[in-house]
């Protein structure tokens, strides 16, 4: 039995008290003395209390013992008692846990997935936890998020039961400076329990990060999880209409083998889930090799779907999705002046799914039959009043508008544009600005805008609903919205040649190309390409989404964090949305850490220490029942 | 013993007013225990207020007009036997008198009736065994000589009821009326065993219990040594409410188990406390009415 300490010795001295209460005793005047002849019945009532003629035997009076205890317990309370233990005593701490939420943790090669053998070493890192610890957990995908901020361990392991992995890649460097961020205000221990495959990451590297945590004090642990290398992963694809046959496929994707396993593997190419290709080919072990089909597709808008038949590790990067829009010829109308807009003009003949017809105001055709409506350099004075309204009837029935910053814009800003315009106008600004790519869409892409300069362009402020793409000094010159049945679209790149440089770029027809395919589409405005998960995307309006694992939301803006086919809901029909993983660092699965624990052998060390074990609560109690005890004995003798 | 004067002077009063026979009084109307065999009539005396009406002898109230009872045999032999307890246990008292001068007054009362009506009466006293007992006799000459006993006992040794009354029996030669003055605190068995044998031996037997209030209450309180006076045994204990309220329930007990064994011989059993008026309990056990009251 470990040596009885007081805390307080000075207490001590209460136990003089006892020597009043002895003198008063003493002082009592001594029981009366009376003879009396029925002493017999006193006897025969005595001798039925059996339990007080026994205690009678060692003491007269039960009070005064019971208050000398009373007096005794009480003062060694005050006193502090208390022994010392050697127990494993769990600390106070402040813990997050950054796990692992990437793609690459939805391996296999650890039953059910390497993620949720990560959420289960997490549990038990988190159970350990004593009473007054604070947990925060951090689920590093390609950004960084606090899954829970600071909790207490039932909160943490209710919020670990929620998480779920994502098909991004990962970023545990900013993920380990988040969590670093977490523990800053606390005084207790602080301790990053890290847990991930450590098959790549993104921006910083783990190990820097580690050290700048512990700069600040942080212990920072590393747990893997999984052990294998084993993955075909589709890492690129490119889909779309051939350049030469629109009714031609061009399909080409890289497949990137990051184990050691080489062999045959059969590939599908479906066009809406209907087989158009495929073939039997052989990889080669740690191997990236490109594969290229060519089939024929329909007119109309379909989705294909690439297909890996190899059972490996990681099944997400085993397809991937591209839509290919519909085949469409564009009839285009120019609102126009005499040997203004050449360069449009010839941009747009450049196209051969587009026909041009320019139209010199104030006799302006019948709308119906164009897919579009471009007002160039048409000088104001010709335009006639109600032209707009009824290009507004044109948009309202599915036309597609598009206003060009011309510098008779000014002078064509009428109220009745300004309601359709995507964007405000203000003041032309003549100065050399480069443009700048808003956002990867399906107009923007495979253009390159590096060398393209605009000399003149209007400072605009962006509607609320509408879409930038191109800008220039926080001005955009490309943005398009939605209006009625149809769209508008400014376009402020002027490709002439005292507004731009724009004619004399590659991607000028390719951009062309782009808008009007895209916004010839079926209506819904939805201007996304074909985008890789861990992107976040604008849409047009608040659009309810379906995920490709079924789970509902209505938003306008998307966080892409599952590969697959996302569906749009629109009004008049429901729109495809492929995404994909498409990154070589998350296919290759194989671990990179080698200061990392492995999570079978990890286990949170708890030292045994010194712990002083007090009882004042238990002496309390017992002083308690004493005192009861005394009051039971003073209302039996009446005297209460 | 102290004997109130007011109480001798009372009980002159007293027997003017009744005009009551001792042995009218003792037998108090009941039947005899003795069954009668065949008594003789041995002579007339005059009808008083009490007698049994059924003794009356209307041929010679036809001759003489007036009420005259028939007296037999051995109701003209009746001698009153007082028994008094002078144990140690009597020689306690917390009111005005202890209990054996509350006992004694009530005998002298008794013997002073007797003396007033003619009669035999004795007096003797017990404990342990029978102590000093006087020739039965009439006259007041006699009555100071049971008053002279009474002053001059001394009150000592246990109560042994059963073994007194044994020896006393053997004295008696005629059927008596028997009082036996006693506080009766002792084992119930040996209690009993001297009541069977009284009543065997006596024509009418009456007990008459004397309780001091403050062993009827234990009129004190907290830690209290008790010492009982007969047994001199020690016992210590802590009077608490609880405790009396026992005590109390105990001594009932005894007192109803006394009363029932005198129920049934057709013993009159009383209870007095010595903080009752003698003559108020004098008047209860004759059973007349006090001058003025």
């Amino acid at each position: 039995m470990p040596p009885l300490g007081l805390t307080n010795t000075t207490a001590l001295w209460g136990l003089l008290l006892i020597v009043p209460v002895i003198i008063l005793y003493l002082l009592k005047p001594k029981p009366k003395h009376i003879v009396i002849p029925s002493v017999m019945f006193i006897m025969a009532i005595e001798k039925t209390k059996r339990f007080s003629s026994f205690l009678q035997k060692f003491v007269h009076d039960p009070l005064l013992l019971l208050q000398i205890l009373i007096i005794t317990v009480l003062v060694l309370a005050l006193a502090g008692p208390f022994i010392m233990t050697e127990q494993v005593q769990t600390e106070d701490e402040t813990i997050v846990v950054v796990l692992d939420a990437s793609a690459s943790m939805k391996a296999s090669d650890v039953e059910p997935s390497r993620f949720e053998e990560g959420k289960k070493i997490a549990g038990s890192i988190v159970s350990k936890l004593s009473e007054k610890s604070f947990a925060g957990i951090v689920l590093a995908e390609n950004i960084p998020i606090a899954a829970l901020s600071a909790g207490n361990r039932e909160s943490a392991i209710v919020a670990l039961d929620k998480v779920e992995c994502a098909d991004t890649a990962t970023n545990l460097g900013d993920s380990i400076l988040l969590a670093r961020d977490m523990l800053s205000g606390s005084t207790l221990k602080k301790i990053i329990y890290v847990i991930s495959d450590f098959s790549n990451s993104e921006s910083l590297s783990p190990a820097v990060a580690k050290k700048l945590a512990s700069l600040e004090g942080i212990e920072v642990s590393f747990i893997r999880v999984g052990n294998s290398d084993n993955n075909l992963g589709i890492t690129n694809i490119k889909a779309e209409r051939s350049a030469d046959d629109k009714r031609k496929l061009f399909l080409g994707f890289n497949v990137k083998n990051s184990g050691g396993w080489g062999g045959m593997i059969n590939v599908r190419v479906k066009s809406d889930d209907v087989q158009i290709a495929g073939s039997e080919e052989q990889i080669n072990a740690f191997s990236n090799t490109f594969f290229h089909f060519s089939p024929s597709i329909s007119d109309d808008e379909q989705l294909i779907t690439v297909e890996l038949e190899k059972s490996d590790d990681l099944e997400v990067d085993n397809k991937a999705f591209a839509l290919i829009p519909e085949l469409k010829t564009h009839r285009i109308m120019l609102l126009t002046s005499e040997n203004r807009d050449i360069y449009l003009r010839l941009a747009v003949f450049s196209l051969d799914n587009a026909v041009l017809k320019p139209v010199f105001p104030p006799v302006i055709p019948d709308t119906e039959g164009y897919d579009f409506v471009i007002v160039g350099s048409v000088n104001p004075e010709v335009i006639l009043p109600g032209t707009f309204r009824n290009l507004e009837g044109y948009v309202e029935d599915g036309g597609t508008l598009i206003v060009v910053g011309t510098e008779n814009l000014e002078g064509l800003y009428t109220d009745e544009l300004k309601k359709l315009m995507p964007v405000e106008i203000r003041e032309i600004v003549g100065a050399e600005k480069t443009v700048r790519i808003t956002q990867n869409h399906e107009v923007t892409k495979d253009i390159t805008l590096k060398n393209v300069v605009v000399k003149r362009y209007y400072k605009t402020v962006l509607e609320n609903d509408s879409v930038s793409l191109l800008e220039t000094e926080n001005n955009s010159l490309l943005a398009y919205r939605s209006y009625g049945n149809g769209g508008v679209i400014y376009f402020g790149v002027n490709p002439d040649e005292k507004w731009s440089n724009l004619q004399h770029s590659y991607s000028f027809p390719i951009l062309l190309s782009n808008l009007l395919n895209f916004m010839n589409r079926e209506r819904h405005t939805v201007g996304i390409m074909d985008h890789r998960t861990g992107e976040y995307v604008s849409l047009p309006g608040v659009v309810e989404i379906t995920t490709p694992s079924g789970k509902r939301a209505t938003t306008n803006k998307l966080f892409l964090d599952e590969a697959g086919v996302y569906t749009l809901g629109y009004e008049d029909g429901k729109v495809d949305l492929p995404v994909n993983l498409l990154n070589e660092q998350e296919s290759n699965i194989s671990s990179g850490s080698s200061d990392a624990v492995m999570g079978s052998e990890f286990d949170v060390e708890k030292k045994p220490a010194k712990v002083k074990k007090d009882y004042l609560r238990e002496l309390i109690v017992v002083v308690i029942l004493m005192l009861l005890l005394e009051a039971v004995l003073y209302k039996r003798r009446g005297l209460i | 013993m102290a004997i109130d004067p007011s109480f001798l002077e009372e009980l002159g009063e007293l027997t003017l007013v009744m005009r009551k026979r001792v042995s009218n009084v003792v037998s108090g109307g009941r039947p005899s225990i003795v069954p009668g065999r065949g008594l003789e009539i041995a002579d007339h005396r005059e009808y008083f207020a009490g007698d049994d009406f059924r003794l009356i002898d209307w041929r010679v109230y036809g001759r003489t007009e007036k009420l005259y009872i028939r007296r037999f045999e051995e109701e003209k032999d009746m001698i009153l036997h007082i028994l008094l307890d002078a144990s140690a246990s009597m020689d306690f008292g917390t009111d005005r008198m202890k209990k054996f001068d509350y006992a004694g007054s009530i005998a002298l009362g008794f013997s002073y009736l007797s003396v007033k009506n003619h009669e035999k009466f004795t007096t003797g006293l017990y404990s342990e065994t029978l102590r000093d007992v006087m020739k039965p006799q009439k006259g007041k000459t006699h009555l100071f000589k049971v008053l002279h006993l009474l002053n001059t006992t001394q009150l000592y040794g246990k109560t042994n009821l059963s073994m007194a009354v044994g020896q006393y029996t053997k004295l008696i030669k005629s059927k008596s009326l028997s009082i036996i003055i006693s506080d009766f605190i002792e084992p119930l068995d040996s209690l009993k065993d001297g009541i069977y044998r009284m009543a065997r031996h006596s024509k009418d037997v009456t007990m008459i219990q004397i309780l001091d209030p403050g062993e009827v209450d234990l009129r004190w309180d907290d830690d209290i040594k008790f010492e009982d006076s007969e047994t001199r045994r020690m016992e210590r204990t802590f009077l608490s409410p609880g405790f009396k309220h026992e005590y109390k329930e105990r001594l009932q007990e005894h007192i109803m188990s006394i009363r029932e064994i005198c129920n049934s011989l057709g013993i009159t059993f009383v209870t007095l406390t010595t903080d009752k008026p003698i003559i108020d309990a004098f008047i209860e056990l004759v059973g007349g009415v006090r001058r003025g009251s």
